[in-house]
């Protein structure tokens, strides 16, 4: 029997009783571990700016920017994105390793955070990279006709057809988001299966559970605007909350996967 | 004796169908109380009433665990939403004096004042 949004946020409130300082802790790790990352990464782009201001490119203002500059501009930040979502990808699966413990009644722990990096931590930099590559694939059109749109000094029909392509990157990426929710998961699960076993899994998973999945997230819209009222100090609590209700609602797919 | 002259009221066992244990008030329940009282001078605070109203609310709903909102947690769950509404009603008065400053008496004064206070120069 499938359990009710209401039932599956019951149980996450229910667990998370004592347990909201470690999941705030664990949060704020992950943030200082992202904020370092980003510095990191912006303070190699600065040194390779540097470079290449030592350097005989020719960044006149007057003029045009040489070549060089433009694709040194676009390595570096490719570089950022790199190092900022591998990090990212990593750090996740620690978090999602944390809430699973804890949402099973296993021990859990802050050393929960180091799974990733512990358990073939590359297969989920590739797992983020596969959404990068799905994310930049359905945002390309949007940007071609942006880069349309100054070419034609903004003509109306060119514009109407941006916020058009702009829609369809948004429906996509959130479908494809939906379907392939819980990869990270099914990876943190068993990390000894494969990134395409667990996209496929996923994907077989998700079948009849994707409206299910969508009135969940949009319950918590409320709580969302919450967050926004108080400038950013509600999520601290929302945050573990909503991610313990996404944990339990996993869990129930699988019993139920299971029982069939 | 002295206690067989004293007159011992009979004990009785309370029946177990009336027994209630107490329930254990989740410490989440006095936070959303004291946020809850905290967003009422939050309102004048500027941005006060919509923090603790926010915060008051919230964890009013974190504490139900089975049972509803009940005691403490119901009473700040209340007063956090009073808050936060008094507090998007006065930020709406202030928007509202401000864009129709010209049409009231004495605006050219408040819209100086708004002037002013935006930074403008005389």
């Amino acid at each position: 029997m499938k359990k009710t949004s209401r039932e599956l946020k019951l149980l996450a409130r229910k667990m998370l009783m004592g347990k909201y300082g470690i999941s705030i802790g664990a949060a704020m790790l992950i943030s200082l571990l992202m904020f370092a990352a980003v510095m990191v990464a912006y303070f190699i782009m600065l040194i390779m700016f540097m470079g290449v201001g030592l350097g005989n490119f020719d960044t006149s203002i007057d003029g045009a920017a040489s070549v060089g500059f433009i694709v040194m501009t676009v390595i570096m930040i490719f570089l950022v994105i790199v190092i900022v979502y591998s990090v990212q990808s990593v750090a996740m699966a620690g978090l999602i390793r944390l809430y699973l413990n804890m949402c099973k009644g296993q021990s859990y722990g802050l050393s929960d955070l180091t799974f990733g990096l512990k358990n073939y931590f590359w297969k989920f930099i590739v797992c983020q990279l596969l959404f990068s590559l799905i994310g930049l694939a359905a945002v390309l059109p949007y940007l071609i006709s942006i880069v349309f749109m100054v070419w034609m000094d903004f003509s109306a029909a060119v514009v109407f057809f941006s916020l058009f392509l702009y829609l369809c990157y948004i429906i996509i990426f959130l479908a494809v988001c939906i379907r392939y929710a819980f990869v990270f998961f099914i990876l943190v699960e068993d990390p000894e299966k494969g990134v395409l076993q667990a996209f496929r899994e996923c994907s077989r998973m998700m079948q009849g559970n994707k409206k299910r999945l969508v009135f969940l997230c949009l319950s918590f819209f409320g709580m969302l605007l919450l967050g926004y009222c108080t400038f950013g100090i509600g999520w601290l609590w929302v945050g573990p909350y909503f991610a313990c209700t996404l944990v339990y609602f996993y869990l129930d797919i699988r019993e139920n996967q299971g029982d069939a | 004796m002295e206690n067989e002259e004293y007159n011992q009221p009979e004990i009785t066992d309370i029946p177990k169908e009336d027994y209630k244990e107490p329930v254990k008030e989740s410490p989440f329940s006095i936070v959303s109380l004291v946020m809850g009282i905290l967003s009422f001078p939050g309102i004048f605070c500027c941005y006060g009433g919509f923090i603790f109203g926010g915060l008051a609310i919230i964890f009013a709903c974190l504490t139900d665990v089975g049972d509803g909102i009940r005691g403490k947690a119901k009473a700040g769950l209340v007063t956090g939403i009073v808050g936060l509404s008094f507090s998007f009603l006065i930020i709406i008065g202030v928007i509202a004096m401000a864009f129709f400053a010209e049409f009231i008496s004495n605006s050219q004064y408040i819209a100086e004042y708004f002037h002013l206070a935006a930074g403008g120069v005389r």
